[in-house]
């Protein structure tokens, strides 16, 4: 069974106690729909991760161009000093 | 002469012969998004200087100094400082972005009524959806709203709106087309394509906008071929009809547009064969652990550090989707989902590769349905979130095998466009185009426009 | 179990480590901006790659595969013919994308080892290749965030859990910096950050072989000598804990050096948990027997190699060859000087002795006057009377202007007739004898 809470927590989502409900319910229904999957016979068979198939796709240690301060710090909320500034992360000492 | 009414081609043989300048062609496009936008709700947010054949970009294209949302309320402001490859290829092409189209959030649903921005209409009948997630992409070009657009296909999300609403959209091979700069839903999955008035104009654009850019590692061996087309009918040219595409589910009255398209490949010198893929059951399922997995993964940056809203500014559908991914990622679960979903992506692969394989008599080419039904009504299916996953059932297998795809107007039930569906061999756009080509030729479907 | 025979218990210590280091590629691991953040305006190496803009792809820098490669080839790992990328899934401010691209399930490298000098053998786990974060910072009220080390490439190399002793840990630390330096894929310098370690340790019962239940992680410990403090502090902590009854649990603890006592550091929420799946914006790595061959053929003398080298064909002690190893540029001082010695007939233990033992600065040194001492000084053993007094009375003979101005009451004049005696002898004659000679000649 899915635990909504726990997801919630990991997927950092913020959920009320009235959406955990609905959420709970909806997601059990996908997944059981899903669990259809365990009558698929994959013994054997070799999971696709990358349809693309290529590989060693990788380039030469060259620079190009960076942003601009400004530039990198455009869209943020709160800056200062060419620093992004975001909530306190706590660390006992 | 109506500007407007030309499909990309056209427009530009009009542009070289002068019949008329560029800016009377943006400027007619310009009135007509004035006049019909409101109703249609097809663009977010219109550029207000348009230099170049107007395209209507897809809200989840990042283009440089212009709003981009992704139809979510959580990019509202958002203005990137760089373009997608595929924009920035466009722009060399004498193409101007229009407008930034709408779409379901985070190209989430078969609707359109997933964005932050309010639903598209569907210009055929306004009380019906437009069909998703490039909602907006497909009313705008049906509407005429722009000469063609860009759309992005996860899972359908460009045939089935173009089917819905009745315009030509391509969904190219997976890594055909650069996913740089496209705000992504599932990495595995994305692909960028066109959406038009024609398929030349769609391999037109194919030419255009494919090939490797240095940016994405999984669009490397990309570069099309010779594009023109050769064909002048059918003949010799075998074609599958998956039974599983005319199961229970499918309404008859679409069935029966499909069964007289597929007639009519017969009559132009089409072998018509029946084929068999035995795993598209279990697409859906599948598609949805791996997909969900990617976006949980995918939207984990929109953290409100760097850009954007905070995280409570997702809507439901993305919501339930991260939650879904999280879920099947996470400890102990990981083999029972992600996993064996990737191994039935297989399977669905070998399906196509056989049904395909010229040593065993192989099809050329794969035809059938786009969507089970025509466009339903606004609101309809919105609080059944399954209901509304199973309708992408004809789209999602071809985007599990990473195989081209086309809808393209195959006829009417009830006044409402049907699309054709055509699938080819990976990388082979050219015959999905070339079947496409020769039928379109052939019918005149694509030449009846929405009474606005 | 009685209380009373739960004190007679010794423990053992059970500790494995891991070590990450930065990469001296020119750009970051997945993008083109310049890798080299050290000290630069914060925010200016960043693109929308490595800042994890919305659309933004990785790409993979070659030259990062290839140094991690040589990394594990040189710890005798094997290398992965299949390898993948995978991302590892956590939320941190420093974090931009919600997850870092990491290996984890296919890394490049595995099953390695490194012997330490008592002969005992530490198993590598892996040896994978993954890439930085930015960098947290607070101030005042505020936490704020960099990310100009963000993508940056990193190695991590991971041990079994083999050391039972901080002294162990230690030695091996220093051994993979040492090896780091003389790859030349990292400056691996532990203040600045280049290289950090993380152990892991707990105790079990001297004789149990399965492992303890918990482990407690030591992280964010910027030195050597710090991280040997932690462990023994710990070992000390968790043993007197065992003692007492203590059921100890999974934890992150910190050093805090003026009070010498490790604390429990806040770890991230559900950090294990990180739903690793394999990276779908890179394509699979394959890596074939060639390319092994290849960077083997081009990885540079190891430590060991050269210790042995100075051992067997120099004739140099042990000890003196692990001194002179430490790094590749004492080495390369030594094996430099040695080749101009030994055509001035000096043996190579004589430059290790003068290296090693009269503290040479070879910053300071160069190496021609390091090895003329050295001839000047075997020089003064061979004190042949006869010899030195014949050339002594040729240089008064054919320098009468100095013999003159000598006599004359300018002592200085001597040193040119020393000099003289000296360029006779090539430079072999001990110069306070020809001087003690020449004055006892010219008082005469």
């Amino acid at each position: 069974m899915i635990q909504i809470k726990k997801v919630a927590r990991l997927a950092n989502i913020p959920i009320t106690t009235e959406e955990e409900e609905m959420y709970a319910e909806q997601l059990s229904k996908v997944i059981s729909y899903i669990d259809q999957l365990n009558s698929v016979d994959i013994v054997g068979i070799k999971p696709t991760y990358n349809i693309s198939e290529n590989t060693n796709i990788t380039r030469d240690d060259i620079e190009s161009t960076s942003l601009t301060q400004q530039q990198a710090l455009g869209n943020a909320a709160n800056i200062k000093e060419g620093v992004f500034v975001t909530k306190g992360v706590f660390e006992e000492k | 002469m109506n500007i407007s009414d030309l499909d990309l081609i056209d427009t530009i043989n009009a542009l070289d012969n002068k019949q008329f300048s560029l800016n009377e062609l943006t400027g007619a496009y310009s009135e007509r998004i004035k006049k019909y936008n409101g109703e249609l709700n097809a663009f977010i947010s219109e550029n207000e200087v348009v230099d170049g054949i107007p395209v209507g970009v897809k809200d989840v294209f990042c283009t440089a100094g212009l709003q981009t949302t992704a139809g979510s309320k959580i990019l509202e402001g958002f203005i990137p400082p760089y373009n997608a490859t595929v924009v920035e290829r466009l722009l060399t092409k004498d193409v101007g972005v229009i407008g930034k189209t709408n779409c379901d959030e985070f190209a989430m649903g078969s609707s359109g009524e997933n964005s932050g921005f309010g639903v598209s209409k569907n210009p055929w009948d306004k009380s019906k959806v437009s069909g998703g997630s490039s909602s907006g992409s497909v009313v705008a070009v049906a509407a005429d709203l722009c000469v063609f657009s860009l759309g992005t296909d996860t899972g359908g999300s460009i045939r089935q709106p173009a089917s819905l609403s009745g315009v030509v959209g391509l969904k190219p091979s997976y890594g055909r087309v650069s996913r740089y700069g496209v705000i992504p839903m599932a990495s595995s999955l994305d692909c960028p394509g066109p959406i038009t008035k024609s398929v030349r104009d769609a391999r037109q654009v194919l030419q255009w906008i494919s090939g490797p850019d240095g940016y994405d590692s999984n669009c490397f061996n990309s570069k099309l071929k010779d594009q023109s087309s050769k064909l002048e009918n059918l003949k010799g040219l075998k074609i599958g009809v998956p039974k599983e595409y005319f199961g229970k589910g499918l309404n008859p009255e679409v069935e029966s547009v499909i069964q007289g398209a597929i007639k009519k490949l017969a009559e132009l010198g089409a072998k018509i064969i029946d084929i068999s893929l035995p795993h598209t059951e279990y697409a859906i399922a599948a598609y949805y652990i791996l997909m969900s997995s990617e976006v949980s993964s995918n939207l984990a940056r929109f953290d409100g550090i760097r850009f954007g809203k905070t995280r409570d500014n997702f809507g439901m559908e993305v919501k339930r989707r991260i939650m879904l991914g999280t879920f099947s990622l996470s400890s102990g679960y990981y083999d029972d989902y992600f996993n064996k979903a990737a191994k039935v992506r297989t399977l669905i692969k070998k399906d196509f590769e056989e049904a395909f394989n010229p040593s065993t008599g192989g099809v050329d080419v794969i035809v059938g349905p786009v969507s089970p039904t025509t466009a339903w009504n606004i609101g309809e299916k919105i609080s059944d979130p399954l209901a509304m996953y199973l309708s992408d059932i004809y789209t999602v297998p071809a985007s599990l095998a990473g195989i081209p795809g086309i809808s393209l107007p195959g006829g009417y039930a009830n006044e409402l466009p049907v699309g054709l569906q055509i699938l080819a061999p990976y990388m082979r756009e050219d015959l999905v185009l070339d079947v496409a080509e020769v039928y379109e030729q052939n019918t005149n479907w694509h030449k009846e426009k929405p009474r606005l | 179990m009685a209380q009373g025979e739960a004190k007679t218990l010794k423990y053992s210590p059970v500790i494995g480590l891991e070590i990450h280091v930065e990469l001296n590629t020119k750009t970051k691991m997945f993008c083109r901006c310049l890798a080299d953040y050290f000290a630069k305006k914060p925010n200016t190496h960043t693109c929308p790659v490595c800042l994890g803009l919305p659309g933004a792809l990785p790409y993979i820098n070659q030259e990062a595969i290839n140094k991690c490669l040589l990394i594990g080839l040189a710890l005798e790992c094997q290398v992965s013919s299949e390898s993948r990328f995978e991302r590892k899934n956590y939320f941190y401010p420093d974090l931009p994308k919600g997850y870092q691209i990491s290996q984890y399930r296919w890394p490049l490298c595995k099953n390695g080892k490194l012997k330490l000098s008592d002969g005992t053998i530490v198993n590598i786990n892996r040896v994978h290749q993954e890439e930085d974060t930015g960098k947290l910072m607070h101030q005042g009220e505020d936490t704020v965030v960099d990310f100009n080390r963000s993508g940056v490439p990193l190695v991590e190399i991971v041990t079994e859990p083999d050391f039972t002793t901080s002294e162990a840990v230690r030695e091996y630390a220093k051994s993979l910096q040492q090896l780091f330096r003389y790859l030349k894929v990292s400056n691996a310098d532990m203040e600045r950050g280049d290289m950090r370690l993380e152990a892991n340790i707990s105790l079990r019962p001297e004789g149990q072989t399965e492992l303890p239940a918990y482990r407690v992680e030591l992280k964010n410990i910027n030195s050597f000598s710090f991280m040997v403090k932690a462990i023994e502090y710990e070992i000390k902590r968790q043993s007197e804990e065992l003692e007492k009854g203590t059921k100890l649990t999974q934890q992150t603890r910190g050093w805090d050096d003026n009070k010498k006592v490790t604390y429990p550091q806040r770890e991230k929420e559900e950090a294990h948990d990180y739903r690793y799946f394999p990276e779908p914006d890179l394509p699979e790595i394959m890596i074939s027997m060639n390319q092994i061959d290849q960077i083997k053929s081009e990885m540079p003398e190891l430590p060991l190699q050269a210790q042995k080298r100075l051992v067997e064909k120099l004739g140099i002690t042990v000890s003196d060859a692990q001194i002179l190893t430490e790094n590749a540029e004492k080495l390369t001082y030594f094996e430099e000087a040695v080749e101009l010695a030994i055509a001035e007939q000096v043996s190579p233990k004589q430059v290790a002795n003068e290296i090693l033992n009269r503290g040479v600065d070879i910053q300071k040194t160069s190496i021609i006057e390091l090895v003329n001492s050295l001839v000047q000084r075997r020089s003064a053993v061979i004190s042949d009377d006869e010899t030195i007094r014949s050339w002594a009375k040729e240089a008064i003979t054919e320098n009468p202007q100095a013999v003159s101005d000598y006599k004359n009451g300018k002592t200085n004049a001597i040193m040119s007739l020393v000099g003289s005696v000296m360029r006779k002898s090539q430079g072999r004659a001990d110069a306070n004898i020809v001087k003690q000679l020449l004055e006892k000649l010219l008082y005469v």
